[in-house]
């Protein structure tokens, strides 16, 4: 079979769990477990505005650099693995990569400074400048990794 | 229908998020999917969630090293890593350097990446091909 045309790929044994066989033709990888659940890229800077996305229904502005995904589809929990980085600083371009940073809020413990956690429908993001301030950036790419509801 | 095993190498699907038929290559599938993820706990040190890692080694201060189930077919994978706290003073980096088919390596400092320091809730995640 050189194609295979579906409209929903499910497992015989579970339903959610799709062995898919490796590079090396011997271990398998798990389907589910391996995709990206969600992405975006954001302006946050002009608009702010969505340039383009995956299960992510809109981008929500908080305030000068503080900004929040809200998906489409939730997860299951709030304990997915977020990927990201950003793409500039503001305008001032010689700033990134000497201390402009972006987090992602994924504070799961009781302490009170990690206690602003993602939710199932949301999570919520900080862009910081080289001196320490929030700052909204024009470029902002996010991917997210876990289990769907 | 139900298949044991399904051999193919196109995917198509009437594309029910998007609205129109897609298709795909099963080599996106393979070498596009996410091999190993990881979610740290609030000290850096313990898992969260995870997706292909067996264990968390803690290398002293900033430097941990996370090893997986199933390994990579080679050392040339690629890293990313996300700090996952509200503040404004982390950094994280991968090393590179520290890579085999096993294992990655988290790094964190602090914001003017003048001394290393435990990062709370960081992220990393892992393309590239299994053995």
């Amino acid at each position: 079979m050189s194609t295979a045309k579906v409209n929903t790929l499910t497992g015989t044994t579970t339903a959610g769990s799709i062995a898919v066989t490796g590079e090396g033709n011997s271990t398998t990888t798990n389907l589910q477990q391996g995709l990206a659940k969600a992405w975006v890229n954001y302006n946050h800077h002009t608009g702010p505005a969505v340039r383009d996305s995956f299960n992510t229904a809109s981008m929500t502005d908080t305030a000068t650099g503080k900004f929040q995904a809200n998906w489409t589809n939730n997860f299951n929990d709030y304990l997915y693995c977020t990927a990201s980085n950003h793409g500039d600083d503001n305008e001032a371009y010689g700033n990134y990569g000497a201390g402009s940073r972006i987090s992602w809020h994924n504070g799961h413990s009781a302490e009170s400074q990690y206690q602003q956690r993602p939710t199932t429908h949301a999570q919520g993001s900080t862009t910081v400048d080289a001196s320490g301030g929030f700052t909204d950036m024009r470029t902002i790419e996010g991917m997210f990794l876990g289990d769907l509801a | 229908m139900a298949f044991g095993n399904l051999k193919f190498d196109t995917l198509t699907t009437s594309g029910q998020i998007h609205g129109s038929e897609v298709s795909i290559d099963a080599d996106y599938i393979n070498h596009g999917s996410t091999k190993h993820w990881v979610l740290l706990g609030s000290s850096g040190t313990s898992v969260t969630d995870s997706f292909n890692n067996t264990s968390v080694a803690d290398n002293g201060t900033g430097d941990y090293t996370l090893t997986r189930t199933n390994n990579m077919a080679n050392a040339t994978f690629c890293v990313n890593v996300t700090s996952g706290s509200h503040g404004t003073s982390y950094n994280v980096a991968t090393d590179t350097a520290t890579q085999t088919t096993a294992v990655f390596d988290i790094r964190g400092a602090n914001a003017t990446e003048g001394a290393t320091a435990d990062i709370p809730n960081t992220n990393g995640l892992v393309l590239g091909d299994l053995a």
